[in-house]
């Protein structure tokens, strides 16, 4: 029931260390390459998760549900292994697929860079020049998988119950210290222990079932599981799919009880100069209300020039491709900040800095950045593992013409369309509501008897009409093609107004 | 045999009527979405169901006057249309229609031997040209949207080739966001006028050069486009009607269809991505080539050229038709098809929109 992670990342020696620990203290052992393995013969993509990390890529968004799902089968994994026995796992954090459990001892082994490019040299017949490049572009992709699957970097401080520096104290050593210390009262197993372990083991088996499932592998689910019960949440995104499943965990093994909720999530506002009030700030407060999201603002700067705003020198990292962070809040879960302190802003950035303000003393407030107003660039700066649940794109694009900045706002909205599972809306779309009142409906009326008139008019007289376009002499040709003139755009006006409005009334415009 | 009115007129029963709405819906869902089309299809099928050519062809005209006030008027609110472009390729295609007309008039008076095949060398000479010039762009449109992937627009080689050269003057478009020498504006405003009079699709050549010579975003080629069509629209008009040739109760009859297809079309376009676009139009380009491919033989019989029997004309005539239906058949299927899914798309925003509202209401 004890369970030890050892997170060696690439060190051979790391490897020994916790195989010899294992056998030394006759618990099981399991490494990150065997649990890969395990999640590849279940059908996990775990290659296409590498590769998007080794390749620098932020990840799709079936990555993104490809990347729970393994984490899901991890956490399975280590908790079924330890309900099972003691085990001994090592790799490259562990201890972060089974984080609330009091009782993991959490290793982090260090080693002298020099050591490791001697062990790498040896063990793979390579230059030092090579053996060095290779261990640092490991290192290097442990780090971004790190950051990518878990959000979290390689701090040697945090996370960890204790730091084993091999190449001071030796395998043999550490492997010796560390069969005491597993054997402290706070790394032992207990019934309490135990029962989170099976809660753990059960709400990631819930995960699994609904990431391979068709009814609801394409949303994003957090699952807690307590005895039995399991309450499911999903992103308001994702409501759609996220009813179903009840149907899909209900007979699983050890759920008694099935919990659906709707989980906090983000709303990204983009505008180029924000307001804390109209209509636009009314629906984003709305809907962030309603969905218990937080808001993010993303200020759009006119190119090519981004005005200084901070002090700091934050301007200077304007120029680059990036947003420039201004306000700082919790990005991944979309929850909510109380108590975010808010810093001196200057420059043209007060509108920005007022509307936090707002959003700040309603609870909502989310992050702020700012970057350049270029289609391609925001396309790319957005997060797509943040599972906003809507994005609004406002006012931007104001430096152009009428026509460019409709035109630019459009590509700009099409391209987070293609890019973001979340819904995008422009903020017409997300304030505007169709004024389909009296007044509209006898406009449409009118318009449909005019029409009705002019085809009887014309259909009940035909031969008069076709008489009358046939022209046989220079002044009734001339008065036949005034008439067509203008009674050709003006009935194209009039019929395509009321095909507009019914259009409009089912929303296709 | 159809009953005439005043000789020229067809009478219209109520399935005729229907008919020639539904080639309207077609040919303005084309319209809108390639922001050219309409009259490859609409011409030929209402000749299809008997009204007399030059009657079809005024008819026509007549309405893509009004449609394409329709359509650039809403390609204007979506910023679509850039007037300054348009100008300045309207005085120049004028020119290029000019020449063409000439050269079109020359070779309807050409004939075989033995004098007959008249007009039989200005068919070939124009489908030629129209086999020619929208196979090389078709398939150019083809391996651009095949070679890219979905975050490139389209190639811009000879955009940047052009720039390159820096031909005074330059002229800068602020709308479609491109600046364009002044020489190569008349050079491309000429070819579209001489293609536009020559095979009577301007809309085909004039898109794709705004794409890929001047650099145009698609969505502002097309509404530019059908801002460019109505004044040739209204221009043509006035000369059909002159002449006695226009049928208003079928323009009527075409506006009930196309107007509605145009909205779904523009509506396509804001929604649909701008590779599928481009590949839909390519793709209808292609089958319109291959259908006129179909007809050259009979030309060439005419002429005397090669010989076969005289019934096969009738049968080639048969299949270059349906094969243009079938570009505008299909090519409409599957912008409706997207349109249709970006609208269920658009369907779930709105209701958690007003899931919201109710709620934050407090409303039922």
């Amino acid at each position: 029931m004890q369970l030890v992670c050892v997170a060696r990342g690439n060190q051979e020696r790391g490897k020994r260390f916790a195989q010899n620990l294992a056998n030394e203290l006759a618990f099981d052992c399991l490494s990150r390459e065997e649990l890969a393995e395990l999640a590849i013969a279940e059908g996990i993509a775990v290659g296409k998760l590498e590769t998007a990390v080794v390749k620098k890529r932020e990840l799709g968004e079936r990555e993104v549900l490809e990347k729970e799902h393994y984490l899901a089968f991890a956490t399975r994994v280590l908790c079924e292994r330890a309900l099972e026995g003691d085990v001994v796992y090592h790799g490259r954090a562990g201890h972060m697929a089974v984080t609330g459990l009091p009782h993991v001892l959490r290793i982090r082994t260090k080693i002298d860079p020099e050591i490791q490019i001697d062990d790498v040299m040896r063990r793979l017949s390579l230059e030092r020049a090579k053996a060095k490049e290779y261990v640092e572009r490991v290192d290097e992709d442990i780090s971004r998988w790190l950051r990518t699957m878990y959000g979290v970097g390689r701090d040697p401080v945090d996370g960890y119950d204790l730091i084993v520096n091999l190449d001071r104290v030796g395998i043999e050593g550490s492997t010796t210290a560390l069969c005491g210390y597993v054997q402290l009262p706070t790394f032992q197993a207990t019934p309490a222990t135990t029962k989170a372990l099976e809660n753990l083991a059960l709400a990631a088996r819930v995960r699994i079932a609904l990431a391979r499932d068709e009814r609801t592998w394409t949303a994003q689910f957090t699952v807690r599981a307590d005895a039995g019960t399991v309450t499911v949440s999903y992103l308001p995104r994702d409501a759609t799919v996220g009813v179903r499943a009840p149907d899909v965990v209900s007979a699983l093994d050890g759920v008694s009880t099935v919990t659906c909720a709707i989980a906090a999530s983000n709303i990204l506002w983009i505008q180029e100069r924000f307001e804390a009030a109209g209509p636009t700030f009314e629906a984003v407060v709305k809907a962030a209300t309603h969905w218990q999201a937080a808001v993010e603002l993303m200020k759009l700067t006119p190119e090519p020039e981004a005005p200084s705003l901070q002090e700091d020198g934050a301007a200077e990292v304007a120029a680059g491709d990036g947003p420039v962070p201004l306000y700082t809040a919790r990005k991944v879960d979309g929850g909510i900040e109380d108590d975010i302190e808010l810093p001196v802003v200057v420059g043209d950035d007060t509108d920005l800095h007022l509307v936090f303000g707002e959003l700040n003393a309603r609870g909502i407030a989310g992050s702020a950045s700012r970057m350049a107003a270029d289609v391609t660039r925001v396309g790319a700066a957005i997060d797509r593992s943040i599972p906003y649940s809507l994005v609004v794109v406002g006012d931007v694009f104001l430096d152009r013409g009428h026509a460019t900045r409709l035109r630019k706002t459009r590509e700009l909205v099409g391209r987070l369309c293609d890019l973001i599972k979340a819904p995008v809306v422009n903020a017409e779309d997300l304030g505007h509501m169709v004024d389909t009142g009296w007044s509209y409906y006898a406009k449409m009326v009118a318009l449909a008897a005019a029409v009705v008139a002019i085809f009887l008019l014309v259909f009940t007289h035909q031969t008069a009409v076709l008489e009358f376009l046939s022209p046989s002499t220079i002044l009734q040709k001339v008065a036949a093609a005034a008439v067509v003139l203008v009674f050709v755009p003006l009935f194209a006006v009039i019929y395509g107004t009321l095909t507009k409005m019914i259009l409009r009334l089912i929303h296709v415009e | 045999m159809l009953e005439l009115i005043l000789k020229d007129f067809i009478v219209l029963d109520l399935a005729t009527a229907l008919q020639v709405v539904l080639l309207g819906f077609i040919g303005g869902v084309l319209s809108g979405f390639i922001g050219s089309g309409g009259a490859f299809f609409m011409t030929p099928g209402m000749m299809n169901l008997g009204v007399p050519g030059v009657i079809a062809v005024g008819s026509n005209i007549t309405h893509k006057f009004g449609k394409a006030l329709m359509g650039s008027r809403k390609h204007g609110e979506l910023g679509n249309v850039d007037k300054k472009l348009g100008i300045y390729l309207l005085a120049t295609s004028f020119v290029g229609i000019r020449i063409a007309v000439w050269i079109n008039i020359k070779l309807f008076g050409v004939a075989d031997a033995h004098g007959t095949g008249k007009g039989a060398a200005a068919d070939l000479y124009i489908s030629l040209v129209f086999v020619c010039i929208l196979s090389v762009v078709a398939i150019s449109m083809l391996r651009d949207v095949l070679k890219t992937s979905d975050d490139d627009g389209p190639s811009r080689k000879i955009t940047e080739l052009l720039a390159r050269m820096r031909l005074s003057p330059i002229i800068e478009f602020p709308v479609a966001d491109v600046k364009v020498s002044l020489w190569v504006l008349s050079a491309v405003g000429l070819a579209t006028g001489y293609l536009a009079g020559t095979i009577g699709v301007g809309g085909f050549i004039g898109v794709p050069a705004m794409i890929y010579v001047f650099g145009v975003p698609t969505a502002v080629a097309t509404g530019t486009e059908l801002f460019l069509a109505m004044f040739m629209g209204a221009f043509g008009a006035v000369n059909y009607v002159f002449e006695g040739f226009v049928d208003i109760r079928l323009t009527m009859l075409l506006y009930l269809g196309s107007l509605v297809g145009i909205y779904i079309g523009v509506y396509g376009t804001k929604v649909v991505k701008e590779a599928v676009i481009r590949l839909v139009t390519s793709v209808i380009i292609l089958l319109c080539v291959i259908s006129r491919a179909i007809a050259m033989p009979v030309y060439l019989r005419q002429l005397g050229f090669v010989h076969f029997d005289e019934v096969w004309d009738g049968r080639l005539n048969a299949v270059s038709k349906g094969m243009l239906f079938l570009a505008g058949v299909s090519g409409v299927l599957v912008i409706i098809f997207n349109v249709v899914k970006a609208f269920r798309r658009q369907a779930v925003i709105r209701r958690r929109l007003a899931e919201t509202a109710h709620a934050t209401s407090g409303e039922p």
